[in-house]
């Protein structure tokens, strides 16, 4: 049994080692946090700089905003479930030596890096949308109750996928081998730089399966005044996002107990 | 406060999953998934039933590889038993590897934080107490000096104030009970003596008897993943150290002299009117009587030598009786019989071997050796073999 078993503690733990989970990521760097939002902005500029000088690629149903607002709300969401889902799966492999000398309650270590991988990229969210307010986008500020809930799904999917890989990675190292090419191809099958009314219906049926379209969708729509997805993709979404959460829990607690077996 | 036992371990178990093939781990999840038992390879600990009440601190002690640190892991929960049952009614504190989860880029001040979190306080708890760990620790202005540019002892320090501060019931120490300087050595020997004082409970893994002895009421020995013996502190730990006696010993036996059927043989040896095999066991100061037969074939009198040696062959006592002009009782010319008296033998609790020997009338060949055990029992504190006469004086 753990020395932890107050849920106060399991708290303070969690919050203590989130804390020191942002502050780790971006220890020595010049500008600190700052570096939250830096970094994605500029690959925005690229993709922007790309998809738009470059490339002169349009996306007719962008909206009144254009272009670099619409691939702003998808990048940042994605970035928060990408960067969970990544960094959740070494959660268990990558402390396996705290994991051999305390007893701790070990689903906090994969919890600390989605939480803070989303406190991260929600503030960079919140940052940008600022921002492009400044110069001028037609950003809904007002949006950002509604996107908040989105959110929270992006969450809950994120968690669940860490809780899976974690649990996969102890057992197979392949796992964390493959999952730069695995997130890769689900950003480019999940509308980030392009958007799905400008596909075939037959694709985007299939396509909408994947809860992370829905989400963002969502917040594009809260957000820049598009259309709302449909309930009945909502509803989907939310059930796949919370079997998702489900189903990785229980992998996860099946097997946590053995994991120092095979660290 | 209650009477229930703070640990009882039920026929525990712990074996290593066989993962030789890499197919083998992903057959070990599945069955994990599917809640099946996974094909075992290295049994480390088999059907270990302990029970470790308050206040009542169990030293353990063994060979190394015989399970020690992994059955420490099992009490925390770090590894999981493979059957049997574990529980544990309060807060535990591992001392296993002091400042084990410090991040070297961060200072004192904020370790101990993170650290106290680890080791399941709460945030309140960690500020109330959080003067009091820096006081402890004792290390000046470096609290505030990232961990990287400690010393090893100064971490050390930090550690042991952390786990110090969580008020624990059960101690769980892995061979740290000395660390860093003398003055800092000394704080923790007094913060552990008034820990056990106020009622607390140690679970000591240690290599030194004396540490075991002084801070331990029951020991258990663990052999090969097995309890080989538990019980009082000082009855396990000198059988243990016996079996590491008879273990040096048995190296050298096979090269024993065995000459009995040379001109001079030892016919009999009795200890204490026994005549057997086994070892004999001794009370503090209890008296032996010793009877040795031996054969002469040219029917001239042999010289008898004997001796008291510990089990490892280190001579504590010696004579012959060409020293003394002992005589024997001659028996049909052929058989010389003597009789030795030790009143009270100042023996210390340990394990000994009685040699005698048969040598040739000159005292100067050895024919024939017979050995016997002897197990002298008692909690005496004193160190050593003998008990060497002595006064106090102001």
């Amino acid at each position: 049994m753990p020395p932890i078993s107050s849920p106060l503690a399991t708290l303070a733990l969690l919050y203590a080692l989130i804390r020191r989970d942002i502050r780790e990521r971006y220890l020595g760097t010049l500008s600190g946090l700052l570096w939250a939002f830096l970094g994605p902005a500029l690959t925005l500029l690229i993709y922007a700089f790309v998809f738009q000088t470059l490339m002169k690629v349009r996306v007719p149903s962008a909206g009144a905003a254009g272009f670099v607002p619409f691939l702003a709300l998808g990048l940042w969401p994605w970035y928060a479930f990408a960067d969970a889902a990544g960094r959740g799966t070494n959660a268990i492999v990558g402390n396996a030596a705290l994991l051999g000398k305390i007893a701790l309650p070990r689903f906090i270590l994969v919890l600390v890096p989605v939480f803070s991988s989303f406190a991260i990229h929600s503030l960079g969210l919140i940052a940008v949308c600022l921002s492009l307010r400044v110069t001028g986008s037609p950003v809904d500020l007002l949006g950002f109750g509604e996107v908040a809930l989105y959110i929270a799904g992006i969450l809950v999917l994120a968690a669940g996928t860490a809780f899976w890989l974690a649990t996969l990675n102890v057992f197979m190292r392949d796992v964390s081998a493959l999952l730069p090419q695995l997130l890769t191809l689900w950003m480019l099958i999940t509308p980030i730089f392009f958007h799905a009314a400008s596909l075939s219906p037959n694709l985007v049926a299939w396509l909408s399966h994947n809860p992370m379209m829905v989400w963002i969708e969502a917040i594009r729509a809260a957000l820049l005044g598009l259309e709302l997805p449909a309930s009945g993709a909502f509803l989907e979404a939310s059930v796949v996002s919370m079997l998702v959460l489900a189903s990785g829990v229980f992998v996860f607690q099946r097997a946590q107990a053995h994991f120092e077996d095979y660290l | 406060m209650s009477d229930a036992p703070l640990i009882v371990l039920n026929g525990v178990c712990k074996s290593f999953p066989k993962v030789t093939r890499s197919g083998d781990r992903l057959r070990a999840l599945g069955n994990l998934l599917l809640g099946r038992q996974n094909p075992m390879q290295t049994a480390v600990l088999r059907d270990i039933n302990l029970e470790v009440r308050r206040g009542e601190s169990l030293g353990l002690i063994g060979v190394n590889g015989a399970g020690k640190s992994t059955l420490l892991k099992v009490i925390t929960g770090v590894l999981t038993a493979t059957s049997g049952t574990v529980a544990v009614n309060g807060r535990i504190a591992p001392m296993l590897e002091l400042g084990a989860g410090f991040h070297p880029e961060y200072s004192g001040r904020e370790n101990i934080r993170l650290n106290a979190a680890l080791l399941g306080m709460s945030n309140a708890d960690i500020e109330d107490r959080l003067q009091s760990i820096i006081a402890f620790a004792d290390i000046g202005p470096y609290i505030d000096e990232p961990v990287k540019h400690y010393s090893s002892g100064m971490t050390v320090r930090l550690g042991f104030a952390v786990v110090a501060a969580t008020h624990p019931d059960l101690l769980i120490t892995d061979e740290v009970l000395a660390v860093g300087d003398e003055s800092f050595q000394k704080k923790c020997v007094r913060w552990m003596e008034r820990y056990l004082a106020d009622g607390g409970t140690l679970l000591l893994v240690t290599h030194s008897m004396y540490h075991i002895q002084k801070l331990c009421r029951r020991a258990c020995w663990l052999h090969e993943g097995a309890i080989q013996r538990l019980g009082d502190v000082f009855e396990v730990s000198q059988d243990y150290l016996a079996w590491h006696e008879r273990q040096s010993a048995q190296l050298e036996a096979s090269g024993r002299a065995s000459a009995a059927q040379g001109e001079y043989a030892v016919t009999e040896l009795l200890v204490n009117e026994d005549n057997g095999t086994t070892p004999i066991t001794l009370a503090p100061a209890e008296p032996l009587v010793i009877e040795i037969s031996v054969r002469s074939r040219d029917q001239r009198r042999p010289v008898l030598a004997l001796g008291i040696k510990r089990v490892d062959g280190t001579g504590i006592y010696g004579l012959t009786t060409e020293m003394a002009d002992a005589d024997p009782i001659e028996i049909d010319g052929e058989l010389f019989r003597w009789r030795i008296v030790f009143d009270a033998p100042p023996l210390l609790p340990g394990s000994y071997l009685l040699a005698v020997h048969a040598m040739d009338p000159e005292g100067v060949r050895l024919f024939d050796t017979l050995e016997r055990g002897l197990t002298v029992r008692g909690n005496s504190r004193e160190l050593g073999m003998v008990r060497l006469a002595h006064r106090w004086g102001r």
